[in-house]
């Protein structure tokens, strides 16, 4: 079994986002939804007496009184570890729902199930490593065309044979969040930067990293509430990282910091600031973000442009003059 | 005749479209004082203001007025929902019936009421409608086909020699009325240049009947400016109705049922990603990405594409279109589709806008998927 597309763990989490829409979206299933199953958090910590829990995506249903843990193993699925499966076999299911929040009937009789998800291409290595370990969780495995169920079946019925089927899904699946751990600066600089344009353009001139985060981090409103502190504090201390970087390079007179107010301030580009002004801001992101790819140092740019004097002119004429 | 109510506008344009329709059959004159009546967005009233709307228009009227080339004064009549602004040049009348979409009616020459409609939808707040090409080919619904305008500006192909046609902007221009309407509908559907045959005006006739002699033709452009002709300005209205009745539900419907938010009561993700399917064979998917979020116009979007391989890119875009401006809308795009990620709270306007400039300067046939097949822009 081999898929032609390897997902990374940000990939999964936006496809079972797909599958949770009240809608179902074009060539693809909202069987989550369908099935009763509502979002409960994405990447949120659980202390409990196991230990940290940590499930990339957790679904909950109320009526079917079932809540679904999801963890993702992206790629080749390469940091499956005991340590973290074994939090997972050993976890007390009324105090995790208790903890995290989950409505339950009856949380005595309340079902909770860890799914690992993993690309298809992985999925014998990783049965095979299950049985070796003794652990006994349904895999779900992406395809680039179809996501389907193996190896242990799941407590829900209804759902289990719905994905033993096979789900087909779209090549193209959309994305709704855009960060992870695994972002780089670059991948961040994409949205981080015309996000500032854009709160500047409705003359926001000045922001907080706090809230800049929520802005970027998906494209659905409100779901960045759900997400856990932890993963977004790995985000924000990048992104951080980042605006200090644009207020010292490229963006030094687009951007300042107010170390009193804790606030970022925009200068320059505002609802009426001249169209030039604009470009220059505008074009800056090019050579910004290809040095945070490359590694390369910032520059001041010494190049005169033709047709202006600089001092040095005059200097030479001087010394021709003597 | 002063003009002090809606009912008097009226009668005053039934006047106009009759004397024009005398002269031009017994004196064969075309008359310069053509009825144009023009559909524009707004979000005047939008935002936390302690005036009443009709101090908002006064006011906001007033601040315009100041900077036209022409001595434009705006009053308020006795009608609630009339406000008549004047000039040496000609009268404009503006019809905040809905708050949302002005009617402007004007009689004055096509060179001051345009200008007046340019100038109204460069302001923040302010958008012309943009009406895509199923949109205007749904339109004879309310009459007949009578002509049919199409152009198409290539943005995605360079013309080497494109310096020596400094005057128009369009690669393909041509007014077609009644009588080869029909055959040339024929011939685009079947022929390989649709894809470039930008639908931009269609003419409607709403006839006259065994009862009345009254008629109307109606120019109606993909920008929401309908120029009248005939002798019925009754008949004129109900095609202006019909036009901002379909266009208000599709708008709100984008706006509704597509924008995306996550309840937090429900803990359910509502909306739906926009998707523009592209028909066109051949798009240089990079040309395309740098046309469209290049910020200049006529998509005015400005974004940096993340290329994540050579066929998918992702732009977090900002949009510097009046009728939006500064608000973010996502994008993804493949070869042959570009999904827009609406968040809550955008103006549809913003999508309408999108497919129309796509349909003029990118792909003729490009259509929007929604939940049902032809869920966008359909005449109800």
């Amino acid at each position: 079994m081999t898929s032609l597309k390897s997902y990374s763990e940000l990939d999964m989490l936006n496809i079972l986002i797909t599958m949770c829409f009240a809608e179902k979206l074009p060539n693809s299933d909202n069987i989550f939804h369908q099935e009763g199953y509502r979002i409960i958090s994405i990447d949120r910590t659980i202390q409990t007496s196991s230990g940290s829990i940590k499930y990339d995506l957790v679904l909950s249903s109320v009526s079917k009184n079932v809540t679904l843990c999801f963890e993702l193993k992206g790629f080749k699925a390469s940091n499956l570890s005991n340590d973290q499966l074994d939090r997972y076999k050993g976890l007390a299911t009324d105090e995790y729902i208790g903890l995290a929040g989950i409505s339950s009937p009856n949380s005595m009789n309340h079902e909770l199930q860890t799914i690992i998800g993993i690309n298809i291409e992985n999925a014998i290595r990783v049965e095979n490593y299950q049985i070796k370990e003794g652990y006994s969780f349904p895999i779900l495995n992406f395809g680039s065309k179809s996501i389907s169920l193996s190896f242990r079946s799941l407590k829900d019925t209804q759902l289990d044979e719905r994905l033993l089927k096979s789900l087909s899904m779209q090549e193209k699946h959309p994305v709704f969040i855009y960060f992870d751990k695994e972002s780089s600066l670059s991948d961040l600089a994409y949205r981080i930067i015309p996000k500032v344009f854009s709160y500047a353009k409705v003359d926001e001139l000045t922001f907080t990293v706090d809230q800049i985060i929520d802005d970027v981090y998906c494209s659905v409103k409100e779901l960045h509430r759900i997400i856990g502190p932890d993963v977004k504090k790995a985000v924000i201390n990048k992104i951080k990282q980042l605006l200090k970087k644009m207020s010292q390079e490229e963006y030094k007179d687009f951007l300042s910091w107010d170390s009193k107010q804790q606030r970022w301030n925009i200068l320059k580009i505002n609802s009426e600031s001249h169209h030039v002004t604009d470009m220059a801001y505008q074009r800056a992101a090019g050579t910004f973000i290809e040095r945070l790819k490359s590694g390369a140092p910032f520059t001041i740019d010494k190049v005169v442009p033709e047709g202006q004097l600089s001092i040095f002119d005059f200097e030479e004429d001087i010394e021709h003059s003597l | 005749m002063e003009i002090n109510y809606l009912s008097e506008m009226n009668a005053y344009f039934d006047e106009i479209l009759y004397g024009n329709h005398q002269k031009f059959t017994t004196k064969r004159i075309q008359a310069t004082n053509q009825l144009k009546s023009y559909i524009v967005e707004n979000h005047l009233d939008s935002g936390k203001s302690t005036q009443s709307y009709d101090e908002k228009v006064i006011e906001f009227f007033n601040k315009i007025n100041s900077g036209l080339k022409y001595d434009f004064k705006i009053r308020q009549s006795k009608d609630e929902h009339l406000f008549i602004n004047s000039s040496s040049e000609g009268t404009v009348y503006i019809d905040t019936s809905q708050k949302r979409f002005w009617k402007i009616h004007s009689v004055a020459k096509a060179e001051v009421s345009d200008y007046f409609h340019r100038i109204l939808t460069k302001k923040k707040n302010f958008d012309q409608i943009w009406l895509p090409i199923p949109f205007l080919l749904g339109l004879p619904k309310f009459g007949e086909m009578y002509g049919i305008g199409i152009s198409f500006t290539e943005e995605l192909k360079d013309d080497e020699f494109e310096s020596l046609y400094p005057d128009n902007s369009d690669n393909l221009s041509m007014n077609i009325r009644r009588l080869y309407v029909k055959e040339l509908l024929k011939l685009m559907k079947n022929s390989s240049m649709k894809e470039v045959m930008g639908v931009n005006k269609i003419s409607i006739l709403d006839p006259s009947s065994e009862e009345n002699e009254s008629y109307i033709i109606d120019d109606i452009t993909f920008f929401g400016k309908v120029t009248a002709r005939g002798t019925s300005y009754s008949k004129h209205s109900h095609i202006l109705e019909s036009i901002l009745y379909n266009y208000k539900k599709n708008i709100s419907n984008i706006e509704d049922e597509y924008a995306l938010h996550f309840d937090p009561g429900t803990s359910a993700i509502e909306g739906y990603p926009i998707e523009v399917v592209l028909k066109r064979g051949e798009i240089n998917i990079q040309k395309l990405v740098s046309v469209l979020f290049s910020g200049n116009k006529p998509f005015s979007l400005w974004g940096i594409p993340q290329w994540k391989s050579e066929n998918y890119c992702q732009i977090s875009a900002v949009d510097l279109h009046n009728g939006n401006y500064g608000k973010m809308i996502d994008f993804e795009v493949f070869p042959s589709l570009i999904r827009a990620y609406l968040p809550q709270g955008t103006c549809g306007n913003s999508i309408s806008r999108l497919l129309t400039n796509i349909h003029q300067s990118i792909d003729a046939t490009a259509v929007i998927k929604g939940r049902e097949a032809s869920d966008f822009f359909k005449i109800l």
